[in-house]
């Protein structure tokens, strides 16, 4: 039996920004918490939250898993570094893949968002993150 | 409010697979267990409280017809499902019926039958609607962010967490395993009991996400647990020495690792935990834990989790998980003993595992621990329950004695 959930106004936003290859969160106009993605309410302040704002599309990783294995249980080929990755002008973090190609990576560690080459309305308009240089 | 006693804890033996019950006749048997030790029988119980995660099993609503299957007919059921914390919500709900007067004696019965389902497919879709379809930024790979091996993935980002707030190391995650599968070879209703099991074997098992091994996480499990909660006066006339509840909280604050959206705080920070246990403190007039505190059990389904909740649970200080551990404080013969039961990195029947931190503590407290009773005296005790997207957390805190005033 099929379900089709709403994702909710401000998700849809989200999802479409991210068509065009930007990421939208919000800013608590109280205590200036800018979410990513966006929420209607802040968990700080308690305030409503509609004031929306455009964040980087790089950040850094602020905690990360090595994955060796698939959701059935069953081993990964190769592993796949999943990371926490607070985006510049974010005070939250956001789940991608990091594909790092030999580079040494950590908590600290500076990535941008790679986007798909067709980005459309979706979740897989980020492909994943990479190393990136410093600010 | 009135004061309020458990008289009776039931299990049966968890293993991985019971294929020869069905649903009612697993709850059955930590059941009559229950009402054997206490001496009890069906038709004393007002009312009963069922617990479970009805995605575990794809059974949505054993409630409504497994009652009468335990000797239980013509009764108000109650049931509640909070993920982890299911069992301690469940033993709560008793609590609050025979605090607030509306029943006397309550059955408080919660089980998983692993087994019959698919557990991870119910995790994954804890946070739905919106939690599965936002999980990460990527079906491909943010479900994995989340679920890869299970619910290790998540947990993989609070142990790396811990590990660098704490200094905690593999071995000490390796240390905490060896430790309460031990315990669980002195408890008869404990799944894995390895009694010659060494740090090298859990380090030599394969990496699932890291840092979480395979020898790190807990089983699944089948198996029941079932509670008698009485009022204090009726529980000194059944039996010698029960438990008194002396108080319970939860607490759900915003979570730590958010499919469904932004994640504020670490995940090893535990804010819910440090609030419900200084809720649970305060209402069971606890002033100083680590001083007053005899016992605790601990839901541990991942090894660096036991250091982490003592710590957040104020019977260590922050950063001393590890030492404790090391110093064999938190063994079953040490000044502060943790899982003696052998934990739920040993047992893991979702449902029923935060009951079972309540049940053991209680157990501990009445002296009806048998192999696994600890040889000090035990006064009072802390049991956690923890679920949720690592946000939501129960404290419940037994005693000796009853509530003063």
């Amino acid at each position: 039996m099929p379900c089709l959930w709403s994702v909710g106004t401000y998700m849809e936003r989200f999802y479409q920004d991210l068509g065009e290859k930007k990421f939208t969160g919000v800013k608590c106009p109280k205590c200036k918490t800018v979410y990513v993605p966006p929420r209607k309410y802040c968990s700080c302040s308690r305030a409503p939250l509609n004031q929306f704002v455009a964040v980087k599309s790089s950040g850094v990783i602020v905690n990360y898993t090595v994955a060796y294995q698939k959701v059935d249980g069953s081993r990964r080929e190769s592993p796949v570094i999943i990371g926490l990755i607070r985006l510049d002008g974010a005070d939250t973090a956001v789940f991608g893949e990091v594909r790092a190609a030999g580079t040494a990576i950590g908590i600290g560690t500076r990535v941008k968002a790679v986007f798909a080459d067709q980005p459309g309305n979706t979740v897989e308009s980020v492909s994943h993150f990479e190393p990136a240089k410093k600010k | 409010m009135r004061d309020v006693a458990i008289i009776g804890v039931g299990q049966n033996k968890h293993v991985a697979k019971r294929r020869d019950v069905n649903i009612p006749e697993l709850i059955s048997e930590a059941v009559d267990n229950c009402f054997a030790m206490s001496g009890t029988k069906p038709e004393q119980v007002d009312a009963v409280v069922f617990g479970n995660m009805h995605t575990f099993e794809g059974v949505n609503q054993p409630e409504l017809w497994a009652g009468p299957m335990l000797g239980i007919v013509d009764r108000p059921v109650l049931r509640i499902a909070t993920g982890g914390t299911t069992g301690a919500t469940t033993a709560a709900a008793a609590y609050y019926h025979v605090a607030s007067g509306m029943a006397d004696t309550v059955l408080a019965v919660a089980f998983e039958k692993q087994s019959d389902g698919h557990a991870q497919m119910g995790l994954v879709a804890i946070a739905l609607p919106e939690g599965l379809f936002m999980l990460g930024f990527s079906p491909s790979t943010g479900v994995e962010a989340m679920a890869s091996g299970g619910s290790a993935g998540g947990a993989a980002y609070q142990a790396q967490s811990y590990m660098h707030a704490s200094g905690a190391t593999e071995e000490h995650f390796a240390m905490h395993v060896v430790k309460n599968r031990r315990n669980a070879c002195k408890n008869p209703y404990a799944h894995l009991q390895f009694p010659n099991i060494t740090v090298e074997d859990v380090l030599k098992t394969p990496m699932i996400s890291y840092p979480i091994r395979y020898g790190f996480t807990c089983p699944s499990s089948d198996g029941a647990c079932a509670m008698l909660y009485t009022t204090a006066e009726k529980a000194k006339k059944i039996c010698d020495q029960p438990a008194f509840v002396l108080g319970t909280a939860s607490c759900s604050t915003d979570p730590c690792l958010n499919p469904a959206g932004p994640t504020l705080s670490d995940p090893a920070e535990q804010i819910a935990c440090k609030l419900a246990a200084k809720w649970a403190y305060e209402r069971a007039g606890i002033k100083d834990p680590k001083k007053e505190i005899d016992l605790a059990e601990i839901y541990d389904p991942f090894a660096h989790q036991e250091m982490m909740w003592s710590e957040r649970l104020s019977l260590f200080d922050e950063g001393k998980g590890p030492e404790m551990l090391q110093k064999g404080v938190t063994q079953m013969d040490g000044d502060l003993p943790i899982n003696a039961s052998g934990g739920v990195i040993s047992t893991n029947a979702i449902g029923a595992t935060a009951m079972i931190r309540v049940g053991e503590a209680a157990l501990q407290i009445m002296g009806r621990a048998g192999e696994h009773q600890v040889p000090k005296k035990v006064n009072k005790t802390v049991s956690h329950g923890w679920g949720g997207l690592f946000q939501f957390v129960t404290v419940t805190v037994l005693s000796r004695e009853p509530r003063k005033g």
